[in-house]
């Protein structure tokens, strides 16, 4: 099937071809969002193959010939514009089939978010992404809480909620991965969610401009089996007791 | 009466003649070369842009390495540049004013002297911002949409008279464009020939007279989010620094409900000339006259409750998003009714191939991929997976780059 004119191998190679156009997958709603990335793309697409076609062939049909006329079609009346109206009225039905589509993908990742086994609040400044656990008494703002900076751990298969906020200009979290993408505003808090499916480390890249670093303002999701993520757990954050001595001591957040 | 009794009149003097001219043909002309000039400016800050895309932090014949403070300077005034002092002036201001007197059968605008001064405006405007990018602390570097608090805070970028020249050039340039939209829509209500009514204007002037309302209506707010932006700049207000209780999301909102309108206003004119050149090269009259124009209407009235798609992942609350994909989907039917019936009218035509014939047909062939494009960026939840809230200025690269 490979030729010149059809360098996929067979249509399931064009398919191959066209799902590696996103990356794969690893959030549980990132799959009802590609769900309607496809829906929009053959329906687009048959749409726009269909209208370039029609267009083309006439502009190469209907040219200039001797002998030949142009027809006269002013489309004033309801017989001639239904050519236009009942496609356009197809149109209209295509558009609220996507929005249905689109209106329930939206409504899992960003609508009320499930309870959450790990929490985290992810705090942006020009040009770090600060990744703060509660640490072992589960609330934030005591001397417990434990701060990496641009490694954000979480557990598979676990719900992850966070908190995002800066500390200065408008950032955006953006997880292309998990689909997940979320504007970082100053003077708010904005909350989340998601759940990885998949181990490995996935780049966090900011997505809105913040200033002259804002092409490094790299990050990684570093998703890691719950023993995994127990271990490091153990590991760097400080025992219950030693987190209640702490609180004796100077806060630091 | 008194002035379309002089109108024709030349007058003596170079200066009033080609300099401060009142006459809308002269006006034109000086529009398209202001835009070409600036399009000099947009087109090297494009070239730089490509360059550094394509070989990261190479020598750039003509200009040397760009850093990413540079570069961030640059794409902010090719944004600005291609938009406001390109697109605008050329398919606004060149063709509007030429044309729309003589299609209409008026001899000149109605108000000439003001159609002198909003040129006038948008020239200081140009100047002003060409002034912007030798400032000391460089030209504003926060992007053509300019989202405070990056643009609001000269510590977060070490801008600081590059920013405040860039919101005085732009605020000059909608205050020009004001001027031109009161004009081209005062001509065309009162000026025209007897028996030129509205049904049938020439479907350029009905483009025109509808991206001039959608201006005059949309561009209120965002004037007044300038000088609030030069305000928190200079007078130390805080209307969108949330430590003083200000709110960023305010700017994004002022700024995309014109933001959107905008895209239309560049967008219809460049319809109305396709819908010039098609019938006559394809030797047939426009199809469904009136559908066209009660399309790009609706349009027109939908272009002002769509602009939260821009800032769908912004923070703002997220139910908001559904209400403003629906309207943003349902502006595809005018726009779906609009493409169709320019198939139409070269459909069964006797198509002469000239160069007209083909910047037209090429111009639909590609409104058609920013067409269904839009869809993508629609909805909700695939733009938050492939793009950003500067989207519209791609979708509108898309839709001009003929």
């Amino acid at each position: 099937m490979c030729s010149a004119f059809w360098p996929f191998n067979g249509a399931e190679g064009l398919l191959r071809v066209l799902q590696d156009l996103l990356p794969t997958d690893v959030s549980t709603f990132g799959g009802d969002i590609d769900h309607v990335f496809w829906l929009i793309f053959w329906i687009v697409g048959i749409w726009f193959v269909a209208a370039e076609g029609v267009l083309l062939y006439s502009v190469i049909r209907h040219r200039k010939r001797a002998g030949a006329h142009a027809m006269y079609l002013p489309g004033n009346t309801p017989r001639q514009l239904a050519w236009v109206l009942i496609p356009a009225l197809v149109v209209l039905c295509l558009d609220l089939g996507i929005d249905r589509a689109g209106a329930s993908a939206w409504e899992r990742e960003k609508g009320t978010p499930p309870a959450g086994d790990v929490v985290v609040r992810i705090t942006a400044k020009q040009f770090n992404w600060n990744f703060t656990y509660p640490g072992p008494d589960g609330k934030f703002g005591t001397a417990d809480d434990v701060t990496t900076e641009n490694d954000l751990r979480v557990p598979v298969g676990k719900v992850v909620r966070f908190e995002l906020q800066s500390e200065d200009v408008i950032h955006s979290f953006f997880v292309p991965d998990m689909r997940l993408k979320q504007d970082v505003v100053p003077g708010r808090t904005i909350r989340g969610w998601f759940e990885a499916t998949k181990t490995g480390t996935y780049e966090i890249a900011c997505s809105e401009l913040c200033g002259f670093g804002h092409y490094s303002m790299h990050g990684n999701v570093i998703v890691q089996t719950p023993a995994e993520f127990a271990g490091w757990q153990r590991e760097t954050w400080p025992s219950r007791t030693a987190a209640n001595d702490a609180v004796k001591g100077t806060e630091t957040r | 009466m008194m002035e379309v009794a002089d109108s024709h009149a030349q007058p003596a003097g170079f200066v009033r003649r080609y300099v401060f001219s009142t006459d809308h043909k002269v006006i034109a002309k000086q529009y398209l070369l202001l835009s070409l000039m600036m399009a000099v400016i947009g087109g090297f800050t494009s070239y730089l842009i490509r360059w550094q895309l394509a070989w990261p932090e190479t020598d750039i014949p003509g200009w040397g390495p760009i850093g990413p403070d540079n570069y961030n300077a640059i794409i902010t005034m090719h944004g600005t540049v291609m938009v406001f002092f390109v697109a605008m002036p050329l398919l606004l201001g060149t063709f509007g004013n030429y044309l729309i007197p003589l299609m209409i059968g008026a001899n000149d605008m109605a108000f000439p002297r003001l159609n002198m001064t909003s040129f006038w405006t948008l020239f200081t405007a140009s100047v002003v911002l060409t002034i912007s990018m030798f400032v000391p602390g460089g030209p504003a570097a926060a992007g053509w949409t300019s989202y405070a608090p990056l643009s609001d805070n000269p510590i977060y970028t070490g801008v600081t008279w590059g920013q405040n020249l860039w919101i005085l050039a732009v605020a000059l340039e909608f205050g020009s464009f004001l001027m031109g939209g009161i004009n081209f829509l005062t001509t065309t209500l009162n000026m025209r020939a007897p028996g030129m009514t509205l049904w049938r204007l020439p479907l350029l002037v009905w483009m025109e007279i509808t991206a001039a309302v959608v201006f005059l209506l949309s561009v209120g707010p965002l004037i007044a989010g300038a000088l609030m932006l030069l305000m928190d700049r200079t007078l130390g207000t805080s209307f969108f620094r949330p430590d003083g209780g200000g709110d960023p999301l305010l700017w994004e909102h002022l700024f995309w409900f014109f933001g959107h309108p905008e895209v239309y206003v560049v967008a219809l004119p460049g319809f109305g000339i396709m819908l010039e050149v098609m019938p006559v090269f394809a030797r047939k009259p426009i199809f469904g006259y009136r559908t066209m124009i009660w399309s790009t209407l609706a349009a027109g009235l939908l272009s002002f409750v769509v602009w939260a798609h821009h800032m769908f992942v912004s923070g703002m609350d997220p139910r908001l998003a559904t209400p403003f994909s629906v309207t943003t989907i349902l502006i595809s039917v005018p726009f779906a009714i609009l493409v169709f019936a320019m198939i139409a009218t070269v459909w069964r035509g006797a198509i002469v191939l000239s160069t007209p014939m083909l910047f037209a047909l090429g111009g639909l062939a590609t409104f058609i991929i920013g067409g269904v494009t839009e869809f993508f960026w629609a909805r909700p939840a695939p733009t938050s997976s492939c793009m950003g809230p500067t989207s519209s200025s791609r979708i509108s690269t898309t839709r001009f780059s003929r």
